[in-house]
């Protein structure tokens, strides 16, 4: 398990160095908690995808009236589309993920697929 | 995009001379910052994702623009185990100084998505003349 764990952070800052999304992973126990830094972004620009141990974040811009025209003093904020593919630590329920955006921040709860269903269906207990 | 100083750079080096570049523009990380310079007024754009409205703090003095947002209220991290963190949580300071005398009272701001943006007025021939400009009404 460590050992998995390690190559999966290996994976995480492998891939960080070459991202323009910062992100935060979290295991609340049953479910696991990715929490995206996207600012500027409006909801409809996000583009999500999970697959049982991947999760791709995708924004891209649309086209900023008037910026393309000014003259930049000091330019250091990203303006090209951002994609993010992170490997998750473990099998994720995709089909009951779910996601919301608020202030520039995407945060995506990803329900810990059950060991012991994976092989079966899952049923809810209501 | 990372701004590499030379000692050719015209504008930083003007500014150099006069407070080094540390002075006004602690150009820390943390706060990614845009400034456009367009024909009447400075348009600042600031990433400051994961705040709220009242975090931010704003303030102008002499074309020189402090952005402080501090965070109030973590997400509940008490039972959760982070297996990656790259996100800043901490608060964030950046000041930012334009290139020219503005209007400080005209400047406006707005927070949108993550995006902090403020329009700073540049000063009228008159301001920087007069040093204070009366309306006629």
């Amino acid at each position: 398990m460590n050992r998995q764990f390690g190559e999966l952070s290996g994976g995480f800052e492998r891939q960080g160095m070459l991202s323009d999304v910062s992100v935060d992973v979290a295991d609340q126990g049953d479910q696991l908690v990715v929490t995206a830094d996207l600012p500027g972004f409006s909801g409809d620009d996000i583009d999500l995808r999970v697959e049982r141990e991947n999760l791709t974040i995708s924004a891209e811009y649309e086209s900023e009236e008037s910026e393309e025209t000014a003259q930049f003093h000091r330019q250091e904020r990203r303006h090209e589309s951002v994609r993010r593919q992170l490997p998750l630590p473990e099998a994720v329920d995709a089909e009951n993920a779910s996601a919301s955006y608020n202030n520039g921040v995407l945060t995506v709860t990803l329900p810990k697929l059950d060991p012991e269903s994976a092989s079966g269906y899952r049923i809810d207990v209501e | 995009m990372k701004r590499t100083l030379t000692p050719f750079d015209g504008f930083d080096q003007f500014f150099g001379r006069g407070f080094g570049p540390t002075a006004a523009d602690d150009g820390s990380a943390g706060i990614a910052v845009d400034v456009a310079n367009n024909d009447d007024e400075f348009v600042m754009t600031a990433d400051l994702p994961g705040f709220d409205r009242e975090e931010i703090d704003l303030t102008i003095d002499d074309a020189v623009v402090t952005i402080s947002a501090e965070r109030h209220h973590e997400t509940d991290e008490t039972d959760t185990n982070y297996l990656h963190r790259e996100r800043l949580t901490a608060s964030v300071q950046r000041r930012v100084r334009l290139p020219e005398a503005v209007d400080d009272e005209g400047a406006t701001a707005a927070y949108h998505n993550g995006v902090l943006t403020v329009t700073v007025p540049k000063a009228s021939v008159e301001m920087v003349e007069a040093g204070r400009r009366i309306d006629i009404e």
